[in-house]
């Protein structure tokens, strides 16, 4: 009897990356099922959230926190082992964690792919940029970026638009901020190379979103719809015709015979379980989530790597006051960017970094800060419109190398309203990042120094929600856990779209590289079923 | 290009209010104006009223050195007495103080011996709870830390500066206004 299905594919996991998937096989005639644990929740509600909360300082706040689907903070959901206290940002809705992000969406440079081969650490892609530009492309018009044509944004190739593209930007770089521009005035004299974030945040209207009034509050909640998130394709996916089930969280996949697997189940919020049959599967549930999946299951691991190799940019920040008035707080959150040290002959000893100053309102935060030094009426306002008039923020983001010791496993000693574990972690920053964060300590006390300005502080080592490495991607099916297509080595029709399958972290925002590599799956799939 | 002219005029206002200093007689008179409105208060429910208070009005104002909505201090008054059930006694004896004390402003107050490390600590409470909009220690990377709302576009320290930054979300100057600094400030 011939096998019966109920669709082509399954994805799992409508964030950025599971619904850019999902989508590009929908538009190939592709039967398509998209699986999510969280409930949709429509803009306006999460505005109206943000706004009647005080908790402004914790992102995932406005967003559903429910006992089947909790978000990163939800106490005892991650529990940490190790020295450096791993707390990434998570949501769980349609649309996934991009609901709350910088819109950061850099690509990474030719050198970043082969990082063992030209300075001997880490590892190398098993692919080369070459073989990701045009995804890279594909992702940039979905997702509608606003980016520089003629910046090089390698910090190696002064005079040319580096990394070499296809296609020019959807969108043309946002005007500078002025802060931004007033740091690039200052440092660049100094020979300090200083360019535009690229970014989803359109400054012009681009695939029905209006353009960028600059609320300041992308990290929180966009209250216009400028800024991209998983949602704008989880929406197109439904008008493609794939079938969206929300508040499903799969918890079992199932193996069959010839190296394939044969079902998955999902779990609603009253513990009914549903499965369902097709031809590929791919997870996207974010690196958490996914390597927590497979390890329950025993899925994918013949490697042993799965959960292991974890990476964030880990960073580190300076906050100062500048000589002159910023206004930090106008516009976008975030801008200009420090490329000096994004790649040379360094990485073979200490970690890369990539610097950019913060724009966000830090009006709340003075106050705090005077209040609490017993400032009171007139100079109370007074010291309040003279800090935030002045302050800024620098941070910086290091490239962290892949160590099996890092990891995530599932914690049976928690679980969720429907039987879920939690997840533990043992995460260590190495000394190449440690040498690294020396490196960008000396910057910082130039730039303070170049801005004319007053250190208030430079921070211990700081999560960046960039959870790289935990499904390693590479040649060798003894030390990885997918191949260049997304493919796991154990299960021919199981596929990984993710940021954890990125094996070298580079010192950028990772997600529209996972996008990139989830369209490239995609596709690839769309040709075997 | 900005601000507009709406907002221009909200911030003369505040311009004008944070010029005014609160004398011991200005300190009386809104007590008295503000008990006659704390009297129109007198159908809320008690836990509402109870923040309510013209004291605590005419406090608030003396402590920030100007003119504070009744509405913000009753929710501000609210949530220090949820937190902890002390604070209204506290906020009595802080009101009572600063009115015996015959201070003309908020630096008088600052330098007199009797304001206690005590005292102290409550009208920072009061502030923090007016200026940040919310009341609590907020923890970071979790979900429950018992912080609770007072406001978020009428807190005190977006008063000082929404001329020229927009309160997160709420901007209405157009895209590009952030490549030039605010016409004022
Ligand atoms: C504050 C903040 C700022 C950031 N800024 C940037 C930035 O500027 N640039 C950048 O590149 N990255 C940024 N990131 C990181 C970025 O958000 C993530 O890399 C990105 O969201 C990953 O996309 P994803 O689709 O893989 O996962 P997600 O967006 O997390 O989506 C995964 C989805 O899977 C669902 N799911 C999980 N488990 C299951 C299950 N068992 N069954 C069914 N569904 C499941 C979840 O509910 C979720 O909706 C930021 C993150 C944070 C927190």
């Amino acid at each position: 009897m011939a096998q019966e299905y109920d669709a082509d594919v399954i994805v799992v996991g409508s964030g950025a990356v599971g619904s850019n998937a999902a989508y590009a096989l929908a538009k190939q005639g592709k039967s398509v099922i998209l699986l999510e644990a969280g409930p949709s929740v429509p803009r306006w509600k999460l505005v109206e959230n943000f706004r009647n909360s005080g908790r402004h300082y914790d992102h995932n706040d406005p967003y559903p926190n429910n006992p089947w689907a909790p978000t990163s903070y939800q106490e005892g959901y991650l529990q940490n082992t190790g020295s450096f206290n791993m707390m990434p940002g998570m949501l769980k809705l349609v649309g996934g964690t991009t609901w709350h992000w910088g819109g950061a969406t850099w690509r990474y440079i030719p050198n970043d792919f082969k990082l063992n081969t030209l300075y001997g650490k880490g590892r190398d892609w098993p692919m080369e940029y070459e073989d990701l530009e045009p995804y890279y492309t594909k992702a940039e018009y979905e997702l509608g970026i606003a980016g520089s044509d003629t910046e090089d944004q390698s910090g190696k190739n002064p005079g040319k638009s580096y990394p070499p593209r296809s296609k020019p930007y959807p969108v043309d770089a946002e005007p500078w901020v002025y802060s931004s521009k007033a740091l690039k005035d200052a440092l660049e004299p100094a020979g300090y190379k200083i360019v535009h974030e690229p970014t989803v945040r359109t400054h012009r209207p681009y695939d029905g979103r209006p353009a960028c009034q600059g609320n300041n509050n992308c990290d929180q909640v966009c209250p216009i719809g400028t800024l991209y998130n998983g949602s704008i394709h989880a929406d197109k996916c439904q008008r493609a015709g794939v079938k969206l089930i929300t508040e499903a969280v799969v918890h079992k996949i199932t193996k069959g015979a010839n190296k394939k697997i044969e079902s998955i189940s999902y779990l609603t919020p009253q513990k009914e379980e549903h499965t369902l049959k097709a031809k590929a599967y791919v997870i996207a549930a974010h690196s958490f989530e996914t390597a927590k999946l497979l390890l329950m299951n025993d899925v994918a691991n013949s490697s042993d790597m799965v959960g292991r190799n974890l990476m964030d940019h880990i960073g580190i920040s300076m906050s100062f006051l500048a000589k002159d008035t910023m206004w930090s707080g106008r516009g976008p959150v975030q801008q200009a960017t420090i490329m000096d040290w994004r790649d040379g002959a360094h990485r073979s000893e200490f970690s890369a970094n990539k610097s950019a100053l913060a724009n966000p309102n830090p009006s709340i935060d003075m106050a705090r800060e005077a209040i609490e030094k017993g400032l009171m009426g007139k100079a109370l306002d007074e010291r309040i419109k003279d800090t935030s008039s002045r302050w800024m923020y620098v941070y910086s983001f290091f490239e962290m190398l892949p160590d099996p010791a890092n990891r995530l496993v599932p914690n049976p000693d928690w679980k969720d309203s429907i039987g879920m574990p939690g997840i533990k972690i043992h995460f260590d920053v190495d000394d190449y990042v440690k040498a690294g964060a020396e490196h960008a300590k000396v910057m910082y006390h130039d730039i303070n120094n170049r801005m004319g300005g007053e250190i208030l502080g430079i921070s211990g080592f700081e999560n960046h929600d960039h959870l790289m490495g935990t499904m390693i991607m590479g040649k060798d099916a003894s030390d990885s856990v997918v191949n260049h297509e997304g493919r796991t080595f154990d299960h021919d029709n199981l596929f990984i779209a993710s940021v954890g399958t990125i094996p070298a972290a580079g010192v950028v925002n990772p997600t529209l590289t996972a996008v990139a590599l989830g369209i490239r799956t995609a596709e690839i799939i769309a040709k075997e079923v | 290009m900005i601000p507009r002219s709406g907002e221009r005029e909200k911030r003369d206002q505040i311009n004008e209010n944070s010029k005014m200093m609160f004398s011991r007689r200005r300190f009386l008179a809104a007590t008295t104006i503000l008990a006659g409105a704390g009297m129109a208060f007198g159908g809320v429910p008690q836990a509402f009223a109870a923040g309510a208070d013209a004291n605590l009005v005419s406090l608030a104002s003396f402590l920030s050195g100007k003119d504070v909505d009744p509405a913000l201090v009753a929710r501000a008054g609210n949530a220090l007495n949820q937190k902890d059930e002390s604070f209204a006694k506290a906020a009595a004896a802080l009101s009572d103080f600063v009115s015996k004390g015959g201070f003309t402003d908020t630096d008088a107050l600052a330098a007199d011996p009797g304001f206690t490390p005590e005292l102290q600590k409550t009208a920072q409470e009061l502030l923090k709870a007016l200026y940040l909009g919310y009341v609590g220690e907020p923890k970071g990377q979790a979900a429950h830390d018992g912080v609770l709302f007072v406001s978020f576009s009428q807190a005190l320290a977006y008063g000082v500066t929404s001329p020229y930054t927009p309160i997160p979300s709420y901007s209405t100057w157009g895209s590009g206004y952030w490549a030039h600094l605010p016409t004022q400030g």
